[in-house]
């Protein structure tokens, strides 16, 4: 539906567009510090129209969202702005004063800030938070603010405002957060909303809940500038996208044309990027694979069709004084073959986390097994699993979390390497880092870098070797990928699916990202508040899911991706 | 506009260089060369004995011979305070020491000897804290009897309380750390994964209130020597010399202010290079 309305505005012609509210020419930024000066935009413009959305895409450090914070002079001290025209509602802010800027924030143009955990005041009310701006701009005097804020917070679907007006953040769960932040950015009855990042880290349905609430406030008139590094997202909910990269941007269109046909080498690849049902058993980089056929251990033969790894009837309930216990895994059976891949997929407190933890020996369940290479291992005590807890190993999230800050890359290796008894000898040690380190596709100068100074991409290679150094037969993915940017997310999940396929090991990839699971999984799981809905081939459950909460997620995530990209030509 | 980019250049490169150091944390610096010179080299720097006892010369007023006067035995005042810069120094460090190895077993202790031991341990390090660290000094003295070394060990158990407290702190948040899990799913020993990621991690804070301790101790043995509670006569002991000098301080007041400036002078620098350390750590971490 949205494809059809961008391609309409797109061929309407331009007086149907609304007169602009914000204009902005060459927009330069950049920050002379740090030596020679780094110059983070570059003659960026754009337009802001009344009831329609701009998207700005890009990776991080692309330079969308210092583009957004300087519609609200917020670009820091340090920066140098320069710009050949700035006019916001129909006044010239070049050479615009702290006061004049403090004037049109919140009033003129309204922020929503990435992440609401951190970006609401734990010691502040909802109430007090949504209002605060309403105040601050003189618009409703202390007594009108209350029967105002609710009257918010119910049109952000907020349900029982009168209540939740004297909650404080940490009452409110992930979505209402969002909310909460969303009401406030539009309490000031402001005529430009930015959002940045508004949907990053929700589970998917409400995510789409939170966009539809984006969608309305957009029909009433206000004109939105959405950042995301999401296409998805962008595609459905935007009108014109700006794909920013390093800075500059690379390509511009209605929605609907950049998707379908983009123009500029970047966007194919990041489009192609986009893991899901039909990058399954493609590679989604334009890498080339690695070559990892000498790491393979000779003794993993381990393909007599058994199971790597068994859990059996899992059950792990958390105690805790203030709350009621939490039973977070409940049940849960499943196994996974020899250098197959299993995908877990749930949302956040699903109890996926927790199983993972249990196989990996770091949690006690209350009662069921896990069983590793078809023996006994969650039932072992710590010293007699001690010899064997390098057959299964964690790639996690954070890598950098996982790395001693102290320790440069060779010697984090060294250390993982230093539990074989055929590494005991320092020189050997440090020749095989060497190798692992290219084997994965870093380079030799990475080995004397300490993880803070690495890129994500590169921790999580860095993390890949390490897992790969002590020859473990399981890995387990504990979102892996999740706090990459796309195309980081295509060679990382590259380089799994090359070690899986060149090395025979078997992976446990738990993930929120349904797309992601599809991509690289040969079966799936999912799971709910602690239980196993269904199980099976991945083929199976994503074409014909049987359980309600299956569908209920798929279609969740379809009707962000209702705009799915068309097949894109090879490049 | 090009002369301003390169101004801002210069400003830039300068204000990204460490911060400069204030003039109290360079004269700090050049005052505790000083102190380390006279604990090395005393007789080098002192200009007599300051153990020979010269009674025809007894509470002479500072002059060209007796820099900082005499004392009513005739002793060179200069001298004593030199010679007994040894002492001060001694008990700051050798307290620090014992407190900072006492702190890091309890609190390393408390911090992983699970739940149990981490309430009895931390509830009687409540209890000593709720003590005066000077007060505890003295039970220990009163216990172990008065001198040089037994100085050290009263003021430096005394301190155990603050260092364990904050060792648990620190061992608690890094006990946490993904990095400590990750060795464990490696089959490192706990033992290992102690010695090898905790500890090394949890330390440094740890050493900031060091150097700051190291002040308060050189104070606290300058109080017990005070009360003769100290290394004896005829130590030249900083708080020794001013209560010998208390006695006649109405008509020799020399012998009041000189161990008293020496006194006030080295705690004074010691703490503050202590915070400007503390600082610049707290810089590096943020």
């Amino acid at each position: 539906m949205s494809l059809l309305r961008a391609r309409e505005s797109a061929i309407a012609p331009a007086s149907a567009v609304p007169a602009a509210i914000a204009e902005v020419e060459n927009l330069n930024i950049s920050f002379p510090a740090g030596g020679e000066g780094r110059h983070v935009v570059r003659d960026v413009s754009f337009t802001l129209h009344p009831g329609r959305v701009l998207a700005f895409v890009g990776e991080s450090g692309s330079g969308k969202s210092v583009t957004a914070r300087a519609l609200l002079g917020l670009v820091g001290d340090n920066a140098q702005v320069r710009h050949e025209r700035l006019r916001i509602l129909d006044h010239d802010y070049s050479n615009a004063t702290q006061v004049d800027w403090r004037r049109i924030r919140g009033a003129g143009i309204g922020y929503v800030l990435q992440d609401a955990l951190t970006s609401l005041d734990p010691l502040k009310t909802v109430g007090f938070e949504v209002g605060e701006t309403v105040l601050e701009h003189r618009l409703k005097t202390k007594r009108e603010i209350r029967s105002h804020v609710v009257d918010i917070l119910g049109r952000v679907g907020i349900p029982d405002g009168e209540r939740r007006y004297d909650e404080y953040p940490h009452q409110l769960s992930g979505g209402l957060r969002q909310r909460a932040l969303i009401a406030a950015g539009i309490a000031a009855a402001p005529r430009i909303l930015i959002a940045d990042e508004p949907t990053t880290a929700l589970d998917v349905s409400i995510q789409v809940q939170v966009l539809r609430l984006l969608k309305q406030s957009q029909e009433k008139g206000l004109a939105i500038l959405l950042i995301t590094h999401d296409l998805t997202v962008a595609s459905t909910f935007a009108d014109e996208i700006l794909v920013f990269r390093q800075g500059e941007v690379v390509e511009r269109g209605t929605a609907g044309d950049v998707l379908s046909r983009p123009r500029h080498a970047y966007t194919k690849a990041l489009l192609q990027a986009i893991p899901g049902q039909q990058t399954r058993g493609k590679r989604l980089s334009p890498l080339p694979p690695l070559d990892l056929v000498r790491l393979r251990p000779p003794s993993a033969s381990g393909g007599d069709g058994g199971d790597i790894l068994e859990v059996r009837n899992l059950t792990k309930t958390f105690h805790s004084s203030t709350r009621h216990p939490r039973v977070a895994v409940d049940h849960v059976s499943f196994s996974l073959e020899y250098g197959r891949t299993l995908g877990i997929v749930g949302e956040s407190g699903s109890g996926k986390s927790t199983v993972a933890r249990i196989i990996l020996g770091f949690e006690h369940a209350d009662s069921g097994e896990v069983l590793i290479d078809g023996k006994p291992w969650s039932a072992l005590p710590e010293t007699k699993r001690r010899p064997r807890r390098h057959l299964v190993q964690l790639i996690s999230q954070d890598p950098l979390g996982s790395f001693d800050p102290r320790h440069t890359v060779l010697r984090l290796l060294g250390d993982a390497l230093g539990t074989l008894p055929a590494y005991r000898n320092t020189a050997k040690r440090d020749a095989r880092s060497y190798e692992l380190l290219e084997l994965v596709g870093l380079e030799r100068l990475h080995a004397l870098r300490r993880p803070r100074e690495l890129s994500g991409g590169q921790r999580q290679r860095v993390a890949i070797a390490r897992a790969l150094a002590v020859e473990p037969r399981l890995l387990v993915a504990d979102e892996a990928v999740s706090a990459l940017d796309v195309s980081i997310q295509a060679q990382i999940l590259d380089v799994l699916r090359d070690i899986q396929k060149q090395l025979g090991l078997s992976i446990l990839f738990i993930s929120h990202d349904l797309g992601v699971v599809q991509h690289i999984s040969d079966s799936v799981v999912v799971m709910k508040a602690g239980r196993v809905v269904e199980h099976g081939d991945v083929n199976a459950i994503f074409s014909s899911p049987k359980e309600p909460y299956t569908r209920e997620l798929l279609n969740a995530r379809h009707s962000l991706s209702h705009f799915r990209p068309a097949p894109v030509d090879a490049i | 506009m090009s002369r301003d980019n390169t101004n801002n250049a210069v400003t830039n490169r300068l204000s990204a260089r460490p911060k400069r150091l204030s003039v109290a944390v360079i004269l700090s610096v050049v005052f505790l060369v000083l102190i380390a010179i006279q604990v090395l080299f005393p007789e080098a720097i002192a200009t007599h004995s300051p153990i020979t006892i010269d009674p025809l010369a007894a509470l002479q007023p500072p002059s060209r011979e007796h820099w900082f006067g005499t004392d009513n035995l005739g002793r060179d005042l200069f001298s004593r305070v030199v010679h007994g810069s040894a002492y001060s120094v001694s008990i700051g460090f050798g307290a620090t020491l014992i407190a900072l190895a006492g702190g890091i077993v309890f609190g390393a202790l408390a911090g992983f000897g699970g739940r149990w031991l981490d309430q009895a341990l931390m509830r009687f390090n409540d209890v000593l804290m709720a003590l005066p660290s000077i007060l505890l000094a003295l039970v220990v003295v009163a216990l172990l009897g008065t001198g040089l070394v037994n100085t050290l060990w009263a003021i430096g158990i005394g301190l155990i309380p603050q260092f364990a407290r904050l060792v648990r702190a620190e061992v608690l948040v890094v006990r946490n750390a993904g990095y400590v899990e990750s060795a464990v799913g490696f089959g490192f020993s706990k033992t290992a994964v102690v010695c090898r990621h905790v500890i090394p991690n949890a330390i440094h804070p740890v050493f900031v209130l060091a150097t700051i301790s190291i002040g308060g101790s050189i104070l606290a043995g300058s109080t017990l020597s005070f009360l003769k509670l100290g290394p004896q006569p005829p130590a030249p002991e900083w708080g020794l010399l001013l209560s010998e000098g208390r006695s006649v301080i109405e008509h020799a007041w020399w012998l009041g202010v000189f161990p008293g400036i020496a006194i006030s002078l080295t705690v004074l620098s010691v703490t503050v290079v202590g915070k400007s350390l503390q600082k610049r750590y707290l810089q590096k971490e943020s």
